[in-house]
């Protein structure tokens, strides 16, 4: 399928965002300690409102030694970029993504010798998982934890149906480590199935490090007998490409583009430390007992990058966020037809708030968006609703509807005990303690913050005149180099 | 619940707000995009607030 630079990967994207956005790409030469030190460079450019992607290129390995690896950060962190990754615009690439991932595309199975991820093999005494360049992110965390890993299943009957999820990998020894596999989800179910019928332990492959919008294609939520494969091929406008794993040959495909991968085997029964660690909603997560996965053999590019995951910023937040904004759109204008976009912004950690903006055309319609939303995802908690005006990527402007059109007696609505989430500290627990993922419930809701509809009259929104505000640049009235010190708004 | 009169202006044709004190009171309306004064009664289209926003 034509040369390999027309291949849609890690490095390919990053040469196209620093042809378009150089100043989006930042390299860090200077050597960094993977004790907390990488964390305290992107929390600190996130308080400065900055996000580029950051690749640090001086570390040592986990194992003490030099890494060979570059460790690169906050991949998704700028929403641009993100739009970038999907041809999309910063307003719609959750729409997009939807769109895109909605029209699969079969894998394209190549050679092993034409997959760059087969560059350097490991196998046996030769795997190390401390080699790779894991950071300790927070002052809490109990161990190195892998954050970019995509843990990739095949069903056990055919063997060609592939679920993939973001799970992460707590290294342990080095040729194992945990496996984040929450009870309920599709690498579970697939994991109960193989010791329950057959008592033997799972295939499972993770891997880390690929073009972004293959990332985020692999958090798309379909059914397990679908093809997530194919759905990755549906949000990067292409057939991912695949190729034999070291360990199971043609029975079991691992993405030829990805920087590295990890094979291993879930055996039944045994199980570790997991956590405790940081997670999105910015508090630690306690330590749990999850699977562990053998490691039988690593994979990578000769020039990989490790990618990981910028915890508790907008990384994490757009990389979980972005996905799902598409996913509320669909269901929301299942209900109110003249919806015009959804945003998870980052005070929400993208996963907690919503903001659905609609053209409003009869009454009602702010409540039925609420409730659409309400079931698309148990991290879901309040939803603002907003009309045509607001501004919805601008917590300000949602928050000024809020306060001038919305009224708590009235415009609120709350539903109790909807399931939620253990990553929300307010979830309450239900009395059955073994239901340990299902059973956390928390009151959610919505505000209507739209004003009444037409005919129904409303005050009027100040505003410049439209020609004016197109004539009138910055530049021409206040010096560019006087305008770039002027400090941001706290 | 919206406070104030909207009116269309029978010069120009825009729309705009009057306060309900100006109709009571007999007030002429001005636009204030043409300047033009004009009694309410002659606008184009008189758009009066509710009592009470019951329903959005």
């Amino acid at each position: 399928m034509g040369t390999r630079t027309e291949v849609k990967d890690l490095r390919r994207f990053l040469a196209e965002a620093k042809r378009r956005f150089p100043e989006e790409i930042v390299r860090v030469k200077r050597e960094v300690d993977l004790r907390f030190e990488i964390s305290a460079v992107l929390v600190k450019l996130d308080r400065a409102h900055k996000f580029p992607v950051v690749i640090f290129d001086k570390l040592q390995a986990a194992s003490g030694k030099p890494s060979a690896f570059p460790l690169l950060s906050n991949l998704f962190a700028s929403r641009n970029l993100c739009a970038l990754a999907l041809d999309s615009s910063v307003a719609r690439v959750g729409l997009d993504y939807d769109l895109r991932t909605q029209s699969a595309k079969t894998p394209l199975v190549v050679a092993k010798e034409t997959a760059p991820v087969k560059q350097v093999v490991k196998k046996g005494k030769e795997v190390n998982l401390f080699d790779f360049p894991v950071p300790l992110p927070y002052h809490m965390e109990g161990g190195r934890t892998i954050l970019g890993s995509v843990v990739t299943t095949v069903d056990n009957q055919a063997g060609t149906t592939y679920n993939c999820a973001y799970q992460t990998l707590r290294v342990l020894e080095p040729r194992k480590a945990t496996v984040g596999l929450g009870e309920g989800t599709h690498n579970w179910e697939r994991y109960r199935e193989r010791v329950e019928n057959t008592g033997e332990g799972l295939p499972v492959v993770a891997w880390i490090g690929h073009h972004p919008a293959a990332c985020m294609g692999a958090l798309t939520r379909v059914p397990i007998d679908v093809d997530e494969y194919s759905v990755i091929g549906g949000a990067l406008g292409e057939p991912l490409r695949v190729t034999p794993s070291e360990t199971w040959g043609e029975k079991f495909l691992v993405p030829a583009d990805a920087e590295i991968v990890i094979e291993g085997i879930i055996p039944p029964k045994e199980r570790g430390r997991h956590g405790l660690r940081a997670d999105y909603a910015r508090y630690y997560s306690p330590e749990t007992l999850r699977p562990v996965i053998n490691v039988q053999a690593i994979t990578y590019r000769r020039d990989a990058v490790y990618h990981d995951i910028h915890l508790g910023g907008r990384d994490q937040d757009h990389l979980g966020g972005i996905p799902l904004e598409g996913s509320i759109y669909r269901a929301v204008k299942q209900a109110v037809p003249t919806v015009k976009n959804v945003h998870l912004p980052s005070s929400g950690c993208s996963r907690f708030h919503a903001y659905v903006q609609i053209k409003k055309t009869s009454a009602g319609q702010g409540r039925e968006a609420i409730v659409a939303a309400l079931s698309v995802d148990r991290r879901l908690k309040h939803i603002v609703v907003v009309d045509e005006d607001i501004n919805i990527f601008d917590d300000a402007e949602v928050l000024w509807a809020v306060a001038t059109r919305s009224r708590w007696d009235r415009d609120l609505v709350v539903v109790p005990n909807m399931i939620s989430t253990t990553r929300d500290p307010t979830a309450y627990a239900s009395s059955s303690p073994e239901l340990a993922y299902h059973s956390y419930t928390v009151a959610k809701g919505g505000i209507d913050a739209t004003m009444p509809a037409p005919p129904e009259p409303f005050e009027i929104r100040i505003k410049v005149p439209d020609d004016v505000m197109r004539k009138v640049e910055l530049k021409d009235y206040i010096r560019s180099d006087t305008l770039a010190k002027i400090p941001l708004d706290a | 619940m919206a406070s104030s009169m909207r009116v269309v202006c029978p010069g120009c044709d825009e729309e705009f707000l009057v306060s309900p004190q100006f109709e009571r009171l007999k007030i002429a309306a001005k636009c204030p995009f043409c300047e033009k004064e004009f009694p309410i009664e002659q606008s184009k289209k008189i758009v009066r607030p509710s009592p009470i926003l019951l329903v959005k």
